[in-house]
């Protein structure tokens, strides 16, 4: 069954996913489709006929695409602009993550009553194995919601979308590292000064380890939520 | 026939400027409109028509507006400006320069013969 309006959709997502056009345009091009869809209908064109025809009159989407592109030059640079952004923040929100589970994993040490490099040695090691499990969890949540790469290009498209995941990222960042100071100070508090400097040094490697992996995970991440090549409608 | 591609891109903006100084238009009303004016000769590609009215519209000669039609269809139509009515005089200008330079030398052929 021909159906005339998941066509128009699909043709309209093939053009969207070029990136070098706006809702705008993309609007204005289906209503001129539509038009001409009418025009040859009215003309005794089937449904299907009168889509094939207007939408090959349209023009080649990748032609199409490629015009757009050089009228919309600043659009698509502020586009790339705000994803380059946005994965900045990402890395630093990742770094912020992971330099707050290295905390959490020396409190837990300290606060189970180990000292020196027993305190040190169980902290690493409480560390690695808490950004396994994160990294484990990250795995079973991507499998799970099917929203590969889509729920954040549709969030990320309108500037409600842009200050939401702005407003989180920013939080999310504070929130973490107020946190990370709560637990030094909490640390420094219950063992002194001296005590913290030694456990801090013998971590020296672990805490540098930490504050790299965190970033690779997050593009491993990323990269698993790519939209797939068939890239479905919603 | 089939019109080198640099005349149809010439004439374009003359084109579609003169026909929004007739009145306000949409994107498919214009096409429709040269695809009258020329007896069907001049098939420009449908799309190719927006990223050009988009282009006029950044460089301040025309204007856009969304309407709803009674039937429900948002087009966006567009209103020729008065940088648009100058550009528009300078280029009718310059083409009939170029039409007049023309003819003299192809009526002269023709008394040849």
């Amino acid at each position: 069954m021909f159906d005339l309006k998941k066509e128009i959709a699909k043709w309209r997502m093939t053009l969207s996913k070029k990136q070098t056009c706006d809702k705008s345009d993309l609007d204005e091009l289906e209503s001129h489709l539509g038009d001409e869809i009418d025009q040859l209908k009215l003309k005794g064109l089937s449904e299907q006929e009168a889509f094939l025809v207007a939408a090959h009159r349209l023009g080649n989407t990748d032609e199409l695409a490629d015009e757009f592109a050089k009228v919309n030059e600043s659009l698509i640079l502020r586009k790339k602009l705000f994803y380059a952004g946005c994965g900045i923040f990402a890395c630093f929100a990742a770094i912020c993550a992971a330099d707050v589970i290295f905390k959490i994993s020396i409190l837990l040490a300290v606060a189970l009553g180990l000292r020196g490099y027993t305190a040190s040695t169980f902290g690493s090691v409480f560390a690695i194995i808490l950004l396994g499990l994160i990294m484990i969890l990250l795995y079973v949540v991507a499998k799970k919601n099917d929203f590969r790469g889509k729920w954040f290009s549709k969030t990320a498209d309108s500037l409600k979308g842009k200050v939401i995941l702005l407003t989180t990222a920013l939080t999310l960042m504070i929130a973490l590292s107020a946190v990370g100071i709560i637990f030094t100070s909490v640390v420094v508090h219950t063992v002194g000064v001296n005590e913290y400097a030694q456990i801090i040094k013998s971590t020296l490697f672990v805490k540098q380890f930490c504050w790299l992996i965190a970033p690779v995970i997050l593009m491993i991440f990323l990269i698993y939520l790519r939209p797939s090549k068939e890239y479905k409608l919603a | 026939m089939s019109i080198s591609k640099d005349l149809v891109a010439a004439s374009a903006i003359p084109m579609i400027l003169s026909i929004l100084s007739e009145g306000n238009s949409y994107g498919y009303a214009i096409i429709k409109r040269v695809h009258q004016l020329s007896s069907g000769q001049l098939q420009w590609t449908d799309g190719m028509l927006y990223p050009v009215l988009h282009r006029l519209e950044k460089q301040g000669l025309i204007q856009s507006r969304w309407e709803v039609s009674k039937q429900g269809r948002s087009r966006k139509y567009y209103q020729i400006k008065k940088q648009g009515t100058e550009k528009l005089n300078v280029q009718k200008a310059q083409w009939q320069l170029v039409n007049s330079a023309l003819n003299q030398l192809w009526e002269k052929k023709t008394c040849l013969t």
